[in-house]
């Protein structure tokens, strides 16, 4: 099936020397002028389309043009093709990861994560420096490419990353290169940086039990005030969440550094960036991703949610307890991104397979593997190893496959891009030594748009 | 008096003239106690029984009817009779069968129950509480019962508690803090209240008696050597003695007054109270002073997961005091477990509780308890804990411990089960005599 | 007790078939339906057979209590338990309303998130484990407070009571930002040095003013696990002078400053609503205090302090009288010695039985704790709460000492001769009459809040554990299914 003629438009032998230079400086995703034309076919593999196609065994990828052309067994392979054997290995779309976050400098102070630590059995939630609500960081903005460890990442088989940074903000879209392309590219900060696939990302914030982090989600799903109906103070009016109580926060001032202020004088309320962002949200042609690492602030989260019918909820759960609010979690449709891990149960050393828990509530859940509290960094160059623990104590397989692959493409509304071995869609891919699923298999190659980026 | 510093070395012959004279002074009158106490004792009841008033108020004799009594040997007596004199207890049974001699006072506690006075194993509030020499890590010189200040107000209430012995020992700021003393909680001239001195020796295995100032014995390597080297030098000693008193010496080995009251310890004739509480530390206390050494041991505090050692201390029947943690939150399983109920059901049977007061005040005995019973112990099992068990851990069941003939009449007098917290102490008798009744004194307790 | 765990929930029997040691079965398995994890419980629930101590109705022998909505809807003996209803065997139980903690922290809320600039209602952790060591302890609901500290303050660091387990490197960054939650009873406690752990106060009360403390923020919460919704149950409870606010002449003199500017306040804003009516112009006043002055002036919250000595609840009973005030005394430790005064005042008393201040010298029967302090208050007529001897709950080992022993408080009482009866009140009813929420709180009856608890003994009775709790009618607690307490059949 899916065997089709590749048109072999392009004739050119490929040295080594050459593609590394010309990878190393020349963006990839500029379809039209690319010079890494080629023609490659990686034969004799399993692999994981992670499309309709599913699985195939001793199969080819035809790539060109940094496109699937083609996927199946026996397909014709172009004769100017170079072809790599990939016999007894295994090969898996690039693995997306729906929150990665990076700490770029920022010149405001942002409300950083609430941590919960653990002292002699109680539990407690560190929160950072608690009253303002965080500032709007537009991470085009402040894209730095030295921040981030693109390096794991890709040795890791992620090979597109929804860029994050702690706070609030919109986030970019990009795909990890090595330190030795880095190293060759002149120093770009900022939104024109060719390692950004998508400068205007999506909404995000991180959330947790108190009023400074809540007022931003309540702030922006509140349906702005007509204009005419009075100068509030705040850029999205009405938006306290219903509660009496201290009049404190009133008297802050906004902290949308995307121009509230300016917007409510003119009585515009889609001016900033930021407005433009939650009014999709609240239209549901964006989901909001938010970092909500407790299971009480996932229900404070809901509960604003809620009210907002058509808000779709991408919800990172750094923490073991998410089980506990599965009531909550079922009733609202809310995508999960999860770190692959086997966590305990709150205070106790109970194992708790939380994805598996999740999917079986018909939660959906994505894999964030470079999560903070994910090991995959000391799991390199195995990657997949906590995800074969949670296969191995009854995740089921292609639940887990999705997870790190076609699922978060559509959280992130890419899914036509990557996220599969599909022809037409990048060519993106992880090859393993072995099973993925095989603890011990090891990620060997990396391809990025056609391009071998990691590995021989 | 440059003395070398350094566990167990340090010879005698470096010590100065005047301490040496000092020690001489004292020391004899310490192997005297140690070895003659019970007739040292008996004398001193001699003694005050002779002297005129006296002698009817402080050993009265007195039949004391009870409602139900908890004797600790056998089944309880319901109505019974206890008869007292000379401090100590004549006959106890049914009131039925009991014949009231002429001459003696009646008490009526016919509604209520008595019990043998309490027992804490561990407690530091039995006189001054400068209780720690931190300079040598292990003390074999020093002892506590000259400090000690009989019914003092936290005795007292003690006693509102129904305490009626405590053994009252050195704390556990070096790895052997010195010998403590079994006292009771009354009034009285020093040598009154002692029950026996050396009472104890007290060892800290771990968890307090780390060094901090770069010597040896700043983790458990360097603490475990200490207390090793100390004991075996007196091992060493005690042996020598015991070769020429078996007449296998032909010339008495050099006294060492550091080392005498290491003799009654290698004789087992007393037990070392061991501040030891967690897993590791108990096993290294088993391994030690008991497989080792050939002690008799009482495993102090016993807290945290140490129960899990319950199998091996039932193998050599080394009591338990536990506390003052009554429990212990598992972090494997997220759930507290009662500690004393853990022993309990692992087939520790000589098991008791300890307020190591005053971390615990001293008439919380009775509460701890009833807070291991909460926990899963039953009241049965702790009142024996608290009385018989304690008294055997600490060797002196010949005394106190059980309302039998022959033992001294600590009695508890309460308005029912002393373990349920609704109930209180009425009443308290120490060697027969009546020293805290809530009718006379202010209720404490 | 320890051998085998049963399940925690239906949640943990999911986790477990999760364990690696039957992986195999396990992956091909399909998904189980969600019901099983969606539990939306009946919202009726019948409770039958117990003996229900209603606490200000006697009690109800074999009765059944119908749960509906969160509310109490019936409670007697022959009652029709309906169609719709959960039916809950409770046979050989007792039955009693959830007690409520007077003073309570640490637990509920993020540990720093309810700080001054916190809303309560945006701080709360449902998920909060400690929920469930107080709900083992029957309380169901109780005054949190946070922020401030009161004179004494609280406790500057932690002893290392377990340095030999669980030691977690976090815990010095958790001192470090001085979040510890756990407070002590509003005094520094020394520190036993052989083994850290700390000894209560036993020395004689200290009459010299403090420095004026923060005020605390109060709310009352209830420990309805899992749920926001009615976790919040009230806000501004008291105005709190715990801690030893008003101590001393100049303390109080502040304080007489601060209600007299609130008098001319509303004094000065009735008139000017007056002028505003008549449709003349005029300047609405400024508030020169908090609004916690307003309320307390206005009468709409009492006064809350701590006066333990004789002299500080003289005191403060004049100054309440004076400027006519409700008062509520807390730590009111030598309240026996004057129990017919503060019964002639109607003042309600907060104490703690099981406190044992010495007497000073030379007033041995004029001073200090006694035991027998709760029979005395019942006899003299005055209303009595009990506080626990901490405010927080704590896993240090020694039993007894923090929130979770609040029942032993009570136990406690009786020991010194109040009777039962009154005993469970101070659990209950009065602490709920004390936070102004006797309408919802404090007692089963028809109406109130669904918050009780399922005894498997007489509530005065030590060996007694609570089996189930419910609070807002939900089952939020099993002592069989949550496991944090010891599990076992009693011999």
């Amino acid at each position: 099936m899916n065997a089709r003629t590749c048109p072999s438009t392009i004739d050119r032998p490929i040295k080594h020397w050459f593609r590394t230079a010309c990878v190393s400086i020349l963006s990839m995703w500029c379809t039209a002028s690319a010079s890494g034309q080629d023609i490659v076919a990686l034969r004799n593999a399993s692999i994981e389309t992670m499309g309709p196609a599913g699985r195939f065994e001793r199969a080819t990828i035809v790539i060109e043009n940094g496109r699937i052309h083609s996927v199946g067994v026996d397909i014709p392979i172009p004769d100017r093709a170079r072809i790599i054997d990939l016999s007894g290995k295994s090969v898996l779309p690039g693995f997306v990861d729906p929150y990665f976050v990076v700490d770029f400098p920022l010149g405001a102070e942002p409300t950083q994560e609430p941590r919960t630590i653990t002292v002699r059995g109680r539990g407690f939630q560190v929160p950072q420096a608690a009253g303002t609500p965080a500032a709007f960081v537009k991470i085009a903005d402040v894209f730095d490419p030295r921040r981030g460890d693109w390096n794991s990442a890709l040795r890791s088989g992620i090979t597109t990353a929804n860029v994050v940074t702690r706070g609030y903000g919109q986030s970019v879209v990009a795909n990890p290169w090595p330190t030795v392309r880095l190293d060759m590219t002149p120093h770009l900060a900022g939104a024109g940086h060719p390692m950004i696939v998508e400068p205007n990302g999506r909404l995000f914030t991180a959330v947790t039990n108190d009023s400074a982090s809540l007022r931003t989600v309540r702030d922006g799903l509140a349906e702005p005030r007509p204009a005419g109906q009075g100068g509030g103070r705040r850029g999205a009016p009405g938006a306290r969440g219903g509660g009496s109580g201290d009049e404190g926060a009133a008297g802050r001032p906004a902290q949308d550094s995307g121009g509230t202020v300016p917007a409510n004088t003119d009585a515009t309320p889609s001016a900033s960036p930021s407005q433009e962002l939650w009014k999709s949200v609240r239209a549901g042609q964006q989901p909001l991703f938010v970092n909500a690492n407790n299971a009480a602030a996932i229900l404070y989260v809901l509960a604003e949610v809620q009210k907002t019918p058509n808000v779709q909820l991408a919800a990172v759960a750094s923490g073991g307890d998410w089980y506990l609010c599965l009531d909550g979690l079922a009733s609202y449709r809310v995508t999960a991104i999860l770190p692959p891990r086997l966590d305990t149960e709150p205070r106790n050393q109970t194992r708790v397979n939380v994805p598996k828990i999740l999917h079986e509530a018909g939660i959906e859940f994505a894999f964030s593997l470079s999560t903070a509290q994910s090991d995959y960094r000391n799991t390199l160059p195995n990657p997949l190893f906590p995800v074969s623990i949670l296969v191995k104590s009854g995740l089921q397989r292609t639940t887990a496959l999705e997870a790190l692959t076609i699922r978060p493409a559509r959280m992130l509304g890419i899914a036509d891009q990557v996220g599969s071995i599909e022809p037409g869609k990048r060519a993106d891919f992880v090859v393993f030594d072995a099973d993925p699923m095989d603890a011990t298999a090891e990620v060997i190659q990396v391809w990025v748009g056609g391009q071998l980026i990691h590995g021989e | 008096m440059n003395r070398i510093r350094g566990p167990g070395q340090r010879p005698i012959v470096e010590r100065g003239v005047m301490e040496l004279g000092n020690e001489i002074s004292l020391r004899p009158l310490a192997v005297a106690l140690l070895i003659f106490a019970p007739a040292v004792l008996l004398a001193a009841e001699a003694l005050s029984q002779d002297s005129v008033d006296q002698s009817r108020d402080d050993k009265p004799r007195l039949a004391i009817h009870v409602g139900k009594i908890i004797t600790c040997v056998g089944e309880p007596i319901i109505n019974g009779t206890i008869l007292v004199s000379a401090g100590k207890i004549e006959a106890v049974g049914p009131t039925a069968e009991i014949a009231v001699p002429a001459g003696y006072q009646e008490i009526d506690h016919r509604d209520r129950f008595a019990m043998p006075g309490l027992i804490d194993p561990h407690c530091h509030v039995g006189g001054s509480s400068d209780l720690n020499e931190m300079v040598y890590q292990t003390n074999p010189e020093l002892r506590n019962w000259d400090q000690i200040i009989p019914h003092n107000d936290r005795l007292k209430i003690g006693i509102a508690g129904g305490v009626t012995t405590v053994c009252f020992i050195p704390g556990s700021g070096t790895n052997m803090g010195g010998w403590g003393v079994l006292m009771k909680t009354g009034p009285g001239k020093p040598e009154d209240v002692i029950i026996r001195a050396p009472g104890v020796l007290k060892i800290a295995q771990a968890g307090n008696p780390e060094r901090q100032g770069g010597e040896v014995g700043s983790g458990r390597m360097g603490m475990n050597h200490v207390i090793r080297q100390q004991l075996l030098e007196g091992q060493y000693y005690v042996r020598q003695w015991d070769l020429y008193e078996a007449g296998q010496l032909e010339h008495p080995p050099e006294v060492n007054l550091r080392l005498e009251n290491f003799k009654p310890l290698f004789r087992r004739q007393i037990p070392i109270l061991v501040h030891t509480q967690q897993y590791q530390v108990v096993h290294a206390t088993i391994a030690i002073l008991h497989d080792e050494m050939n002690l008799k041991i009482i495993i102090g505090h016993a807290e945290f997961n140490a129960f899990h050692l319950a199998p091996e201390l039932v193998k050599r029947g080394i009591p338990v005091m536990a506390g003052p943690r009554g429990f212990y939150f598992d972090p494997e399983i997220g759930q507290l477990r009662g500690l004393v109920a853990e022993y309990d059901q692992r087939g520790v049977t000589a098991l008791g509780v300890n307020t190591d007061s005053p971390v615990v005040p001293q008439e919380d005995l009775l509460f701890q308890a009833a807070m291991a019973v909460r926990y899963g112990w039953t009241e049965e099992k702790a009142i024996r804990g608290m009385t018989i068990e304690a008294a055997k851990a600490l060797m002196i069941d010949d005394r106190v411990g059980s309302l039998e003939p022959g033992k001294d009449a600590d009695i508890v007098i309460a308005t029912g089960s002393i373990v349920d917290l609704r109930n209180y102490v009425v009443e308290v008798f120490i060697d027969g005599r009546s020293v805290y009744n809530i009718a006379r004194d202010r209720r404490r307790y | 007790m320890c051998g085998s765990r049963t399940l925690r929930s239906s949640f943990v029997a999911l986790i477990v078939t999760a364990l690696l040691s039957d992986s195999a079965g396990a992956q091909d398995a399909a998904p189980k339906p969600n019901d099983q994890l969606v539990t939306n419980k009946p919202r009726v629930a019948a409770i039958v057979g117990a003996d229900i101590h209603t606490v200000t109705r006697g009690i109800v022998r074999n009765g059944t209590i119908i749960i509906r909505d969160g509310k109490i809807a019936e409670i007697g003996q022959r009652i029709e338990i309906p169609a719709d209803a959960e039916q809950v065997d409770a046979r050989g139980k007792v039955i009693v309303p959830g007690f409520i903690a007077m003073n309570m922290s640490g637990l509920g809320l993020q540990a720093r998130g309810a700080d001054r600039n916190e809303r309560f209602a945006d701080a709360l952790n449902p998920f909060d484990t400690n929920i469930k060591f107080a709900l083992g302890a029957g309380i169901t609901s109780g005054c949190i407070q946070v922020a401030g500290g009161g004179g004494g303050g609280r406790r500057g660091g932690r002893a290392p009571e377990a340095r030999f387990i669980g030691i977690d490197p976090d815990e010095e960054q958790l001192l470090a930002q001085g979040s510890a939650a756990e407070w002590d009873y509003g005094e520094s406690l020394p520190t036993c040095p052989c083994c850290g752990l700390t000894y209560l106060p036993l020395e004689p009360i200290d009459e010299s003013p403090q420095p004026t403390p923060q005020q605390r923020r109060q709310a009352v919460i209830k420990m309805s696990w899992g749920s926001l919704d009615g976790m919040l149950a009230k806000e501004n409870v008291f105005f709190d002078a715990t801690g030893g606010a008003l101590n001393g002449s100049l303390a109080q003199y502040q304080f007489r400053q601060q209600v007299a500017r609130a008098r001319e306040y509303l004094k000065a804003l009735a008139e000017h609503e007056a002028a505003v009516r008549a449709g003349q112009r005029s300047q609405p006043p400024r508030s020169p205090v908090t609004d916690d002055m307003l309320r307390l002036v206005k009468k709409e919250v009492p006064l809350r302090a701590s006066a333990e000595s004789v002299a500080q609840i003289r005191e403060l009973i004049a100054l309440a009288r004076e400027l006519d005030l409700r008062l509520v005394l807390d730590r009111a430790t030598e309240a026996w010695l004057i129990a017919d005064e503060i019964s002639a005042a109607g003042v309600p008393v907060v104490i703690t039985p099981r406190l044992q201040r010495t007497p000073r010298f030379g007033e041995e029967d004029r001073s200090g704790s006694f035991i027998e302090m709760p029979r005395i208050l019942e006899e003299a007529g005055v209303s009595f709460a009990v506080a626990a001897l901490a405010e927080a709950i704590s896993l240090n080992g020694i039993a007894g000492r923090d929130l979770s022993s609040l029942p032993l408080e009570a136990i406690f009482a009786v020991r010194g001769g109040a009777s039962e009866s009154k005993a469970l009140e101070a659990l209950t009813i009065v602490p709920a009459r004390l936070l102004g929420m006797d309408d919802r709180l404090g007692s089963l009856e028809v109406g109130k809040d669904a918050d009780l608890l399922i005894l498997d003994g007489q509530p005065m009775d030590y060996r007694a554990y609570v089996e189930v709790a419910y609070v807002n009618g939900r089952r939020v607690y099993d002592r069989r299914e949550d496991r944090v307490l010891p599990v076992f059949e009693r011999q």
